[in-house]
C-alpha cells in the first residue's frame, strides 16, 4: 500500500547569503505520514537548516517542498506553521506564562472556547505526563530541563499539528531523563500517529526513535533508510563509520525485533511466550535470558500476531556483527 | 531655616513644581525619541554602532556648551533646558531599550515564530512584557539624573529648584541654598523608590510569578 507523503523535498538547496558553500544541497527525500524520521549528522552538516527550511524560517535557494502535495511557498505562512509542531533545544517556553499558559498557545490563537482550552491543556498534560494538580499553574523557571521539554512538546502538539519538527530536543537534558523522554515520545508518537520530524547528533538517539533515518553530512544527504537497513548496510565509507562505533549491545538497544521476525507454526504460537513487536533486541535478548525457550512470539500493540523470533537468530547477529 | 520655609513656601512649591514639569516633559519626549530608535537599531543592527557613538558624543558635551549652542535656536527658557535634557537623555534611553530587546532568550522568539505567531502578536504579548523591567530601569535612571541634570535649567531662567541652589549662592543665603539640596534630592530620591517599585512589578511578572490566567 502506498502510504501518504505528508512532506516531500524536492531537489532541496540552500545557500546563505556570503557563504561560499551550500548549507543543504539538493536534498530529494519524502516523509511518510505518521512516522518518525530523524535527521542524523555531526555538528554543521545543515540538518537545523533542513528544518527550518521546512517551516520557513528560512527561505529556499532552489528546489521546492511540499506539504501534503501543495508547496508550501504557496501557503500562508503563519497558518501553515500553525499545522507544525515546532520543539527546539532550550525548549524557548514563555517566562511569564504559566505551564498551562504555554501549552495553551495556539488554541488561545485560534480563539477556541475557553473550557476546551482547559480540557485540552489536562489532556495534554496527562499525555506527556505532567501531573495537572502540581504543575498546572507553575511558572517555567520552577520546571527542570526535562519538565520543560515536556511542557515544550504539549505546547507544540496542542492543537493537532499533523507534523511535529523538533530540533535536538533532548540535547541538553541528562542521560536518564533523556531516555524516559525519548520513551515518552515514542509512545506517544504511536497513540496519535502524527509525523515527527526529528533533529539530533546522537546516533542512538536517532536509530532508537527511528522508522527512517536521514544521515546528513556537509548539507548533502548521505543515506534515508530505516535504521535496520543503515547498520546492515551502510551506503558508504561515512555511514560505515558512523553506525560501527560502539559494540553490538548498543545496536541492540535500538533495533527491534521488527527486522528478525520469521514464520511460525501453529503450535509454537499456541504455546509460546509473547513479546510486542515494538521490542527492542537488548530487551528481547534479556527475555530469553530469563526465560531460556528457544523463541518467542512477537505481536502487535493489538494482538495481531506477526510471527516468532529465534534466540539464534540473535545470536547470529551479535556474532557476525550487525553488518552483513 | 524654619522661618525660611515659612515665609517662602509657596515659591519653594512652585519651583518644585516646575522642576516636576520639566522633569517629566523632558523624560516624556526622550522616551518616544529613544523607544523609536532603539527599535531601528533592534531591526537595523548596523544602525547599533553610529547611534551609540552619536548618543555618547552627545552625552559627552559640557551642559552651558550645549545651552550656548540651543539658545540662538530656542532661547532662554524652558524649551531649550528641556531639548538639552531630551538629548542628554538618548544616552541612557536608547542603550536600556535596545538591551532590554536584544536580552530576550532567543529560543523564546524562536519558538513564538516557528509556532505561527504575528509579528504583532510577538511584540505585544512576548517582547513587551519581557523588555519591560529593562526598559523601566531606564526609565528610572533617567527620571533620576535628569532631576539632577534639570537643577541648571535655572541659569538659563528656566525655573525649577535650580533656582534656590545658585541664588543661594549668589546672595549668600544659606537658608536657601539647603532647602534647594534638601528639595532636589528628596525629589530625586522620591521618584527612585517609585519607579523601582514599578521596576520590581514589571521584574516579578516577566520571570514568571502570579497566577495565570487559565
Ligand atoms: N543563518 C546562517 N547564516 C549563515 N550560515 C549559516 C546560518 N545558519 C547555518 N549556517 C551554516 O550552515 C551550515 C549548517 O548549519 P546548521 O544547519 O545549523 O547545522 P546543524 O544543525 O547540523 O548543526 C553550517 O556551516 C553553518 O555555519
Ligand atoms: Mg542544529
Amino acid at each position: 500500500m502506498e502510504s501518504e507523503i505528508a512532506i516531500e523535498y524536492k531537489n532541496v538547496t540552500k545557500r546563505f547569503a556570503g557563504n561560499q558553500y551550500d548549507s543543504v544541497k539538493n536534498v530529494s527525500l519524502r516523509v511518510e505520514a505518521g512516522t518518525i524520521v530523524t535527521i542524523l549528522g555531526t555538528s554543521g552538516s545543515g540538518k537545523t537548516t533542513l528544518l527550518k527550511l521546512t517551516n520557513r524560517i528560512y527561505d529556499l535557494t532552489s528546489g521546492d517542498i511540499e506539504y501534503y502535495g501543495q508547496s508550501i511557498s504557496a501557503l500562508p505562512v503563519n497558518e501553515y506553521r500553525r499545522k507544525l509542531g515546532y520543539v527546539i533545544q532550550q525548549a524557548g517556553l514563555f517566562p511569564h506564562w504559566t505551564v498551562a499558559e504555554n501549552i495553551a498557545t495556539i488554541p488561545q490563537m485560534l480563539r477556541w472556547p475557553k473550557d476546551k482550552i482547559r480540557e485540552r491543556v489536562l489532556e495534554l498534560m496527562q499525555m506527556v505526563e505532567l501531573d495537572p494538580d502540581t504543575y498546572y499553574s507553575r511558572y517555567p523557571r520552577q520546571l527542570s530541563g526535562g519538565q520543560q521539554q515536556r511542557v515544550g512538546i504539549a505546547r507544540a502538539l496542542a492543537a493537532k499539528p499533523s507534523v511535529m519538527l523538533m530540533d535536538e530536543p533532548f540535547g541538553a537534558i541528562d542521560a536518564l531523563t533523556r531516555e524516559n523522554l525519548q520513551n515518552a515520545l515514542i509512545k506517544l508518537q504511536r497513540d496519535i500517529h502524527n509525523t515527527i520530524l526529528f533533529v539530533t547528533h546522537d546516533v542512538q538517539e536517532a536509530f532508537k526513535l527511528a522508522h527512517k533515518v536521514i544521515v546528513m553530512d556537509k548539507g548533502e544527504i548521505q543515506q534515508y533508510d530505516t535504521p535496520y537497513n543503515i547498520i546492515s548496510a551502510p551506503a558508504n565509507d561515512f555511514v560505515r563509520k558512523l553506525v560501527s562505533t560502539g559494540d553490538f549491545y548498543d545496536k541492540f538497544r535500538v533495533l527491534t525485533v521488527t527486522n528478525l521476525i520469521e514464520a511460525a507454526s501453529a503450535e509454537e504460537i499456541r504455546t509460546g511466550p509473547r513479546i510486542s513487536d515494538q521490542t527492542f533486541l537488548n530487551d528481547a535478548l534479556g527475555e530469553f535470558l530469563r526465560r531460556g525457550g528457544e523463541y518467542l512470539i512477537v505481536e502487535t500493540e493489538d494482538g495481531k500476531i506477526r510471527g516468532k523470533i529465534s534466540y539464534n537468530k540473535i545470536r547470529q547477529l551479535a556474532c557476525n556483527g550487525v553488518s552483513k | 531655616m524654619i522661618r525660611y520655609l515659612v515665609r517662602h513656601w509657596d515659591d519653594m512649591l512652585y519651583m518644585t513644581w516646575q522642576h516636576v514639569q520639566i522633569t517629566l516633559l523632558a523624560v516624556l519626549f526622550a522616551f518616544i525619541i529613544a523607544y523609536a530608535v532603539a527599535m531601528l537599531m533592534y531591526k537595523y543592527r548596523f544602525l547599533t554602532m553610529p547611534v551609540n557613538g552619536i548618543c555618547n558624543a552627545i552625552f559627552a558635551i559640557p551642559t552651558l556648551a550645549m545651552f550656548s549652542i540651543l539658545i540662538p535656536v530656542t532661547g532662554l527658557g524652558a524649551d531649550t533646558a528641556i531639548v538639552t535634557l531630551v538629548l542628554y537623555n538618548q544616552f541612557i534611553l536608547t542603550k536600556s531599550i535596545y538591551t532590554a530587546f536584544t536580552g530576550i532568550a532567543p529560543s523564546v522568539i524562536e519558538s513564538a515564530e516557528g509556532m505561527g505567531m504575528k509579528e504583532s502578536q510577538i511584540y505585544r504579548e512576548v517582547k513587551l512584557p519581557l523588555a519591560l523591567p529593562g526598559i523601566m530601569s531606564g526609565i528610572k535612571m533617567s527620571v533620576v539624573s535628569t532631576i539632577t541634570m534639570a537643577t541648571l535649567a535655572a541659569t538659563i531662567g528656566a525655573g525649577g529648584l535650580g533656582v534656590l541652589l545658585f541664588q543661594g549662592i549668589a546672595t549668600r543665603n544659606w537658608n536657601q541654598l539647603l532647602w534647594g539640596v534638601i528639595l532636589s534630592t528628596l525629589l530625586a530620591l522620591l521618584a527612585s523608590t517609585l519607579l523601582q517599585k514599578v521596576e520590581d512589578y514589571t521584574l516579578k511578572k516577566s520571570r514568571g510569578e502570579g497566577s495565570g490566567k487559565i
